[in-house]
């Protein structure tokens, strides 16, 4: 594991944080934890590579503005959640400080407002900003052909285990990456979204809602595929794998997180998953050197 | 009389919506799942021009307009290519096969019938289907 894939959690003896040090856990970061400010500066000064600091309001309720400068000076690359306890001060949050955190959320945290936070910070790690982008991008390409649909809030890491939808399907790809794309929706959604691609269809069939899935699932990998070859990375994909498994759960122990993003249009929501098990962060600096065709555009052979 | 198009896509929803664009053209549409049925139906129909995914089941497009270009009849039918595949090295694959045109989906309908009309342009319209035997193979000319 890399230096810098460590979380230092601060927290008094209470537990209010146990949750997130398991999910860092899952995640794949070695999580260190301290009781307070002291100890917490000391293991910064001593190892200064870090990737992220979550601190509880219980170990923060002194000296935690000058603790934020010390961290600065010594890791300024570390990102900071704070927990803010309504009775106790806070360190300001203005940014022209420089000694604010990246986050300040209220406490008791709320499980999921602080899973977007972790999330939201750490992502970089495992999905750069340039595949991010590449995944929302292709996501909103393709269902662009029945307009409308946005990305729901940001995009969040999963550590290994997916909540799946009612009907998911899945496509495989390998090469010079390798990973999979899961597109997931529910029945009403995949109803209602096959109405908008196909109107006047009635009754739509349960095979033919996860035809639909499944044709999105490829549509969209398609697109982020063309994303690595333009930086001649090549990749191979099969055809999709379909899950009907509404309220299961799939689970991969011990693997790295996957990136999760949802779109949505009015009521209708699809669930995007992309899986990366490696690629060469290299050729993400790499000029873009192969060109792929747009949507839509016809070559002449 | 009517251009008849066969599509080839294991999406039945990419066949509908293609069925219906085609249709709405006034063009007589066959349908397959999969390459194996595409050579069937093309075999069992003559067909005018031929539209075909990559990744199917059974057999690919590919593999498919290889097999269709050893038949004399298909030696110069128009065949695209309509897929989610954007690699310039896949697009090869395709020509070296026989694909006349790559497109990637999903593709504007009018943008398609265009492409369909440059393709069939006078070349003639097709012929009633008829046991492979006594095929007529189709006028070559026009552009492909």
């Amino acid at each position: 594991m890399s230096a810098d894939k460590q979380v230092l959690v601060v927290d008094s003896a209470n537990g209010a944080l146990s949750f997130v040090m398991e999910e860092l856990n899952d995640l794949g970061f070695r999580v260190i934890w301290v009781p307070t400010l002291a100890a917490a500066l000391e293991f910064i000064e001593a190892r200064p590579s870090l990737s992220l600091i979550v601190a509880s309001a219980s170990a923060t309720k002194i000296g935690g503005l000058e603790f934020l400068a010390r961290v600065r000076d010594f890791a300024p690359d570390v990102r900071i959640i704070w927990g803010a306890n309504p009775d106790a001060p806070a360190p300001s949050p203005a940014p022209a400080s420089g000694n604010s955190p990246d986050s300040l959320l209220p406490e008791p945290f709320r499980k999921d407002e602080l899973r977007g936070a972790i999330s939201e910070l750490l992502a970089e790690h495992f999905y750069p900003r340039a595949i991010a982008d590449a995944v929302k991008g292709a996501a909103l390409e393709v269902l662009g052909a029945v307009s409308g649909f946005e990305v729901e809030g940001g995009a969040f890491l999963v550590a290994n285990q997916t909540a799946l939808s009612d009907l998911s399907a899945v496509i495989p790809f390998a090469g010079g990456v390798s990973g999979h794309l899961m597109v997931g929706l529910t029945k009403d959604d995949a109803r209602s979204l096959y109405q908008a691609f196909l109107p006047g269809v009635l009754p739509i069939r349960l095979d033919r809602m996860e035809d639909l899935v499944g044709e999105l699932c490829n549509q969209i990998l398609g697109r982020i595929n063309a994303f690595f070859t333009e930086r001649s990375v090549s990749i191979q994909h099969g055809t999709p794998i379909f899950i009907r498994a509404a309220g299961s759960t799939l689970r991969y122990p011990g693997r790295q997180p996957s990136f999760a993003v949802t779109l949505k249009r009015g009521e209708t929501r699809v669930a995007l998953e992309y899986y990366l098990a490696h690629f060469d962060r290299a050729k993400l600096q790499a000029p873009v050197t192969t060109r792929v065709l747009k949507l839509g555009e016809i070559r002449y052979l | 009389m009517a251009w008849t198009i066969l599509i080839v896509d294991d999406s039945s929803l990419v066949r509908s919506q293609l069925r219906a664009t085609l249709e709405a053209k006034g063009a007589r549409v066959i349908e397959a799942e999969n390459g194996t049925e595409g050579l069937w139906r093309a075999r069992e129909n003559l067909v005018d021009l031929v539209i075909a995914d990559i990744h199917m089941p059974v057999m690919d497009g590919i593999r498919m307009v290889e097999e269709l270009r050893k038949l004399e009849e298909y030696a110069t039918t128009p065949i695209f290519i309509l897929t989610s595949d954007a690699a310039s090295s896949r697009a090869e694959e395709g020509k070296k096969a026989g694909a006349n045109a790559w497109i990637l989906k999903p593709v504007k309908n009018e943008m398609l019938w265009k492409a369909i009309e440059k393709a069939l342009f006078g070349r003639g319209s097709s012929m009633p289907a008829m046991p492979v035997a006594a095929v007529v193979p189709p006028n070559s000319s026009g552009p492909k």
